[in-house]
């Protein structure tokens, strides 16, 4: 009843090329990311608050 | 800068029509959900109504949250901070109220058509094709609305949130089309394109990416403009937020097989799916980090704040969730955890924790906001907060009990592996029906919370007039040498190089020998290049990407890419795969039309809500189910019914396992046959004919997708049905069993005694078509 099943060894070439694929965005994001200037992190970060709101009751 | 000013007025009007929309299918979705948990302790509580028993309103629990609690959350989140950070008015008012209203008319039509049993017999997927259309038609007003919006705003940097909504507005879109192709077969019922192993492929991809993109990725852009906003400080880390994004997007659509760990699925896609999970934990820490962080200095106010209570906790049980995620996605913990109540506690810890809790923290936050008027009640708020978290703290340490419980004593053996420790799987249930009314009343205590929320909102809101929000913006022309061309889009160097370093890493995957080398060396040489390039030309490369973030139409095209590559590598091998090279060595024999018209009410009665149709390459499960499962075995499956969840046993080769009568009784009644069941009786099983007119056009239909049936004309076809019900009708009445031949237990004994019984083919000539039907 027991028959061994699926032992092809190419594939643990996925893994191998899923972590690399995977890591290798991750790098290049965080690379990517820590070149940015902070005037410009900080500017993007501030987006939420740079809008003066006041509330009206509904005109349309 | 010109001096134009002028003053927006946004549509808070649709944000309050959806806000409410949540509270109310919240409630429903969530009720639904004490409901079925009960009927699963208490059998009685499905009164023997065909609307009311488990299998057919564990879809509507299932899609009521999903979409309707979690959707309409997710519209009224994303059209409040979008007008605001784009500093622009919802583009058409009309639009709005199509979206709203027809996204409604689509609720209330899935509330009444599911517990109809009108069914496609795909989890999470399960509404029939005209609703289908109807959801990509709303979808699409969404997305026009959304994308006009932008082209009118007066921002032009785009907030990380808003990357968020573009993902998920795209990839659901291409999710729900690709999961949801189907022919008609009647304007209620129609069978999927894909088949067997096919259709697994791509319901996972579709059920994971829906968890992923419908569940996550909207409620991670509400999170990075609600918590700064609540806590009154920017995000803790905006570069953290960008390597958040990319990663997520990236890296999530491809974990989709990790749903399938252990089938038939061929390995190289499990592998490519367990991995891709474990790399999950990397963003979602990263994201749930950022977003615990954003509360720094202000966890003095988390005290006294259910707002910031709310978000604090709702972030983390987005951890829980993620970390839990891919531990399960790994092959040995896979093994336990599947089919079993341990899979129920990871998704209700992100059902009830992230999403509901979130909700929670939005709809206190937006409150006084929308209405101008505090809230009615703070105390009763963070009343509903710890009745919430007790609740979800009950609910799912219950059934992580219940799970791993019934998941030891399933795989359990003794004699050295050759028997099963605990042989029937009825003890196994009785071990864990402690915890199933644990949930039920940990389940009870959340929903009791909503109410509270649904009470205060009511008090609050209750001679209060709504009101807009308005801001007075500078009216700023757009710099022409911002603008990014689709060439420029194209042809740079950031573009060119992923795109050649995939190709190259795919060569390296699926290629053999010689081209496996060369993949593995393009692979290389793509990375070295890239960072040398990068070194050399940095300035080219940050100037792409600053015309990037403020171009809406190529960042939306560069984000379908990202996602759409995941799911093409894993889907497309997959299509076209010869399917006699699928077979392994057994093929299925097509289903004969009365086993065909069985089969569809199996899966309108909702079965596969309990019972898998796969035996995995475990020694417990062939030990306990028989043989494991083989690709051909389902390869005429429209839909495939490997199932997801093991409430009762695996029904793979349950045909010829019992006499037909066993199956008579057992319908009527499971527990005169199975002491302790929890199944439900399914009386009208006996009373109802069998639908034959429709397996004329079921049967045309199933050809069509490739299934070899012969052209048979519709006398033949009831013929044929006709006289396999009479003998099983007689093989009941040898047994004192009596039924008319034409009511739909027969049917249904005649496909269930189908199953598991195929054609055996050599596997060395398994490709050669004269030896396929």
């Amino acid at each position: 009843m027991f028959r061994r099943i699926i032992l092809d060894h190419w594939m643990s070439i996925f893994p191998l090329v899923s972590f690399i694929t995977a890591a290798s965005v991750y790098a290049t994001m965080f690379y990517l990311t820590l070149r940015w200037k902070r005037g410009q992190i900080d500017r993007f970060a501030q987006l939420p608050f740079n809008a003066e709101e006041q509330a009206t009751h509904e005109t349309r | 800068m010109s001096d134009r000013r002028i003053t927006i007025e946004f549509n808070d009007r649709v944000v309050r029509q959806f806000l409410l929309a949540t509270l109310i299918w919240g409630a429903v979705g969530m009720l639904v959900g004490v409901v079925i948990a009960s009927q699963l302790s208490y059998w009685r509580l499905n009164f023997n109504l065909p609307w009311l028993t488990f299998g057919r309103l564990r879809p509507l629990h299932t899609n009521a949250v999903i979409f309707a609690f979690v959707g309409n959350m997710m519209f009224a989140g994303i059209y409040y901070s979008t007008q605001r950070l784009v500093k622009a008015r919802l583009a058409s008012d009309l639009l709005s109220q199509l979206h709203f209203w027809g996204w409604q008319a689509i609720i209330v039509a899935a509330a009444i058509t599911l517990p109809l049993g009108f069914s496609r017999g795909k989890e999470y997927a399960e509404l029939i094709w005209p609703l289908n259309i109807a959801v990509t038609v709303v979808w699409v007003i969404f997305a026009v609305n959304f994308f006009w919006t932008l082209k009118r705003r007066h921002e032009p940097n785009l907030y990380v949130a808003i990357w968020f909504y573009i993902a998920t507005i795209v990839t659901v879109a291409m999710l729900y089309i690709v999961n949801h192709l189907s022919i008609p077969t009647s304007w209620k019922h129609s069978y999927p394109v894909f088949s067997g192993v096919q259709d697994a492929l791509v319901q996972w991809w579709y059920g994971h990416n829906a968890v992923a993109f419908f569940l996550t990725t909207p409620i991670l852009g509400i999170m990075y403009y609600f918590i700064p906003k609540a806590a009154e400080r920017p995000v803790y880390s905006y570069r953290l937020s960008v390597i958040h994004f990319w990663s997520l997007v990236f890296v999530y659509i491809w974990a989709g097989p990790h749903h399938l760990l252990n089938t038939a699925l061929p390995n190289w896609l499990q592998m490519l799916g367990m991995t891709f999970s474990l790399m999950l934990w990397a963003p979602s820490w990263g994201g749930m980090l950022n977003g615990l962080l954003t509360l720094r200095g202000a966890w003095d106010k988390v005290r006294t704040d259910p707002v910031l209570k709310f978000f604090a906790a709702a972030v983390t049980f987005y951890g829980m969730a993620t970390f839990e995620g891919p531990l399960l996605s790994i092959k040995s913990v896979n093994a336990i955890g599947h089919y079993t109540d341990w899979i129920i506690a990871h998704v209700h810890a992100g059902a009830l924790g992230w999403n509901g809790f979130m909700a929670a923290g939005m709809i206190y936050w937006l409150l006084p906001r929308l209405w101008n008027k505090p809230l009615h009640s703070v105390p009763l708020a963070n009343l509903h907060f710890w009745l919430g978290t007790f609740g979800i703290l009950l609910y799912v340490a219950a059934m992580w009990t219940s799970g791993i419980t019934q998941g030891v004593m399933l795989n359990a053996t003794a004699e050295k592996g050759t028997v099963l420790a605990y042989p029937n799987f009825l003890d196994t249930l009785a071990s864990i029906r402690p915890m199933m009314l644990m949930r039920v009343i940990g389940g009870t205590m959340y929903l009791t919370g909503w109410f509270m929320l649904a009470y205060n909102l009511y008090r609050t809101v209750k001679g209060a007039r709504p009101v807009n929000g308005t801001i007075e913006v500078f009216v700023e022309e757009a710099k022409p040498e911002a603008k990014l061309t689709f060439g420029g889009m194209i042809f740079n160097p950031p573009v060119l190089f992923s795109a050649f370093g995939t190709i190259f890493a795919c060569t390296w995957m699926f290629g053999t020998d010689a081209l496996k080398f060369v993949g593995l060396i393009g692979t290389a040489v793509c990375v070295l290049l890239g960072y040398a390039h990068y070194e050399a030309k940095g300035k080219r490369w940050g100037e792409w990407y600053d015309k990037l973030l403020v171009n809406t139409l190529p960042f939306t095209i560069l984000t379908v890419l990202a996602v759409v590559v995941g799911g093409l590598i894993q889907i497309i091998p997959t299509l076209i795969m010869n399917r006699a090279v699928n077979v392994e060595d057994r093929i299925q024999t097509p289903y004969t039309p009365l086993e065909l018209a069985g089969r569809d009410i199996y899966v309108r009665e909702g079965c596969y809500n309990c019972h898998s149709q796969m035996i995995r390459t475990l020694v417990s499960d062939v030990l306990r189910y028989g043989d494991y499962s083989r690709l051909g075995e389902s390869i005429y499956d429209h839909p495939f019914q490997w199932g997801s969840k093991r409430t009762g046993p695996d029904l793979a080769r349950v045909g010829g396992k019992y006499p037909s009568v066993w199956h008579f009784r057992h319908m009527e009644d499971p527990r005169s046959v199975s002491l302790g069941s929890n199944m439900p009786n399914y009386p009208w099983l006996y009373k109802d004919k069998t639908d034959v007119g429709a397996l004329a056009s079921k049967i045309d239909v199933l050809r069509q997708l490739g299934v070899p049936y012969p052209k048979w004309s519709e006398n033949h076809i009831l013929s044929q049905v006709e006289e396999q019900e009479k003998a099983i009708v007689a093989d009941l009445r040898s047994n004192q069993a009596y039924v008319a031949h034409d009511r739909e237990i027969v049917a249904l004994i005649a496909y269930l005694q189908k199953l598991g019984k195929s054609e055996t083919v050599h596997p060395r000539i398994a490709g050669a078509e004269n030896t396929l039907p």
